[in-house]
């Protein structure tokens, strides 16, 4: 049992403003701490990159000729949030390794909302990887890969609801530690469920429902029909943002109640 | 377990929280900084819940925690400083002149565009303390600053500290099991036993209180001086209590010098003395009995520590 009275009585100091330019300063900063890290750490950034070439070229390979053009569209997706998914367990692991984690925790942000910034970082990180990908394949392999400006928006929609995942398996780690198997479960379920490889319709029933309820799947099913000129249904394109929306919040809520237990059990810097 | 515990921090003034290992000084603080949920009770600033004040409370303090990096090895020294401001608010510019005195004083200024892995230890906790203070809080809490570094780092680091809260009136809490840290640092000290503040107060207000002296009567080495020894030892006339021997030594309670010098004057015995001396527990000595005899006793003073 813990029981406790502390009183702190301040002396006359200047405070930092907490302005909407702190906002700016801290997705700044953390971008470019996360460049730094990916320099100094480059063999793994490197091989990193290597693997995502051959996943994606093995995807494009794999699909029907007549599909190329559309399906990279599902790969590109799955591959970038996959990446932020993986990214974030992570990052929180090697704060928490690293006894840093502590010291964010002390800073005039919430964790889920650093993680937030962070997960913004990744993404960033990682699209422009995914693009840097996807041409190097296209002039390497001549593939002829369809494209429709419509994709911009809904692609950063669909990336952003996989936020909500990140945020429950950042917290996760804070109290197990490891937690990559969950996280392949997680991953491999959306490259599964999301109509990246195997189109929805082919599922078996529960997965289709499941599909069904995945910003991702949306996502790719509306980018698709992009690409291939088939319009877009902007009653579609509102349910893909409601449900990106609803997948953050879910994700802020689980993340902010698991930190809760965490700082109960005190193991936040446990490893 | 830590319960009743009442602990002021007052600006400009630094405090030690001391005990033994896992007596819950780290719990404490981090009960204290919100890392960790207590069962029963409240951390307030300025008589408000920490609770309250929300993410207002961590502009106000700055951490440097025990036994791990607090910084980014894979960053050099500007980049970490950079980014943890960043994390408080601050910009570029305003670390910038913030810190600059900072490492100029702790002497960080030619190394700050390495990596900080390839720093060493003492280098790389003042760059903690100094990433501790970009956001200039109110209230630094400083677990085992010194632990690990070598005699100058940790002079630096002392005097740093105690500039710095002069100055510029930072409260400050620290934790170290070295006494000379303490000693020099401190203004006042807690001790926590059994997940209590079994005393808070000044270092002289300790000292008065738990402080004990002793005599050492050293004698000659000759037979002369072995039946002084003898004759005080067989207990005979005026000792009430058995006198210590250490080889051809006695200590004593310093009160008990006259009895001794009569004593041995009874018996012919007073040239045989070779030296007495008198002398003070120092503060490891004395953390030692609190920490380990099982006598603790509950002493309150004003502000720093009430027990209950």
């Amino acid at each position: 049992m813990t029981e406790t009275v502390v009183a702190m009585r301040p002396g006359n100091h200047v405070q930092v403003s907490h302005s909407r330019l702190s906002w700016l300063r801290l997705i700044a900063g953390e971008l470019r701490r996360y460049l730094i890290e990916c320099r100094a750490y480059w063999p793994s950034f490197v091989s990193q990159t290597a693997v995502m070439i051959v996943m994606f070229a093995v995807f494009v390979w794999m699909s029907p000729a007549t599909s190329r053009p559309s399906g990279w569209y599902g790969y590109f997706l799955w591959i970038v949030a996959s990446g932020v998914i993986s990214e974030a367990p992570i990052a929180t692991n090697s704060e928490k390794q690293r006894g840093t984690l502590e010291q964010l925790m002390v800073r005039p942000h919430s964790l889920p909302r650093l993680m937030m910034v962070k997960s913004v970082s990744w993404v960033t990180i990682n699209l422009v990887l995914a693009i840097l990908t996807m041409g190097i394949i296209v002039v390497l392999f001549r593939l002829p890969l369809g494209f429709s400006w419509e994709i911009l928006p809904i692609a950063l929609v669909g990336i952003a609801s996989t936020f909500g995942f990140a945020l429950l398996l950042s917290a996760l780690t804070l109290l197990w530690s490891k937690v990559s198997g969950l996280v392949s479960v997680l991953t491999f379920l959306l490259l599964l469920c999301t109509g990246a490889v195997v189109p929805v319709t082919d599922l078996p029933g529960p997965l289709q429902w499941l599909a069904a309820g995945l910003p991702l799947t949306a996502s790719i099913g509306l980018g698709k029909a992009a690409i291939a000129g088939l319009g877009i249904v902007p009653a579609e394109v509102f349910w893909l943002l409601i449900n990106a929306i609803i997948y953050i919040v879910l994700g802020w809520l689980c993340c902010r109640l698991v930190i809760r237990v965490a700082l109960r059990r005190g193991i936040t810097m446990h490893y | 377990m830590i319960k009743d515990v009442d602990l002021s921090l007052r600006a400009g003034v630094v405090s030690a929280l001391l005990g033994p290992n896992g007596s819950g000084k780290t719990t404490l603080i981090k009960i204290m900084l919100g890392l960790l949920t207590p069962d029963k009770g409240a951390v307030s600033l300025d008589g408000e819940s920490i609770d309250r004040l929300g993410q207002g409370f961590c502009r106000q303090v700055g951490v440097v925690f025990e036994g791990v990096d607090n910084t980014y090895g894979f960053m050099n020294g500007w980049d970490n400083l950079y980014y943890l401001g960043s994390l408080s608010g601050c910009s570029r510019r305003t670390v910038r002149t913030r810190c600059l005195p900072y490492l100029d004083r702790l002497g960080l200024m030619d190394d700050l565009g390495k990596q900080s892995a390839l720093w060493s230890l003492g280098m790389r906790q003042k760059l903690a303390v100094v990433a501790a203070l970009t956001s200039m809080p109110r209230f630094l809490f400083l677990d085992e600053p010194t632990l690990g570094l070598d005699v100058e780092a940790k002079v630096q680091v002392m005097a740093f500290v105690r500039q710095l809260c002069a100055e510029e009136g930072t409260a400050c809490l620290l934790t170290s099991h070295q006494s000379d840290v303490v000693e020099t640092m401190a203004d006042e000290i807690a001790l926590l036993g059994d997940g209590r503040i079994v005393f808070g107060g000044s270092l002289p207000a300790f000292r008065e209180t738990f402080g004990e002296s002793s005599a050492i009567v050293q004698f000659v080495d000759s037979n002369l001086g072995r039946s002084a020894v003898a004759n005080l030892m067989s207990g005979v006339d005026g000792f009430d209590q058995p006198l210590e021997e250490r080889g051809l030594a006695v200590l004593a309670h310093p009160g008990d010098l006259p009895a001794i010098i009569e004593q041995l004057q009874r018996f012919g015995s007073l040239e045989a003395i070779e030296l007495i001396k008198t002398h003070d527990d120092d503060l490891e000595r004395l953390l030692q009995k609190q920490f380990h005899e099982p006598k603790l006793s509950s002493v309150a003073e004003s502000g720093l520590g009430r027990a209950s």
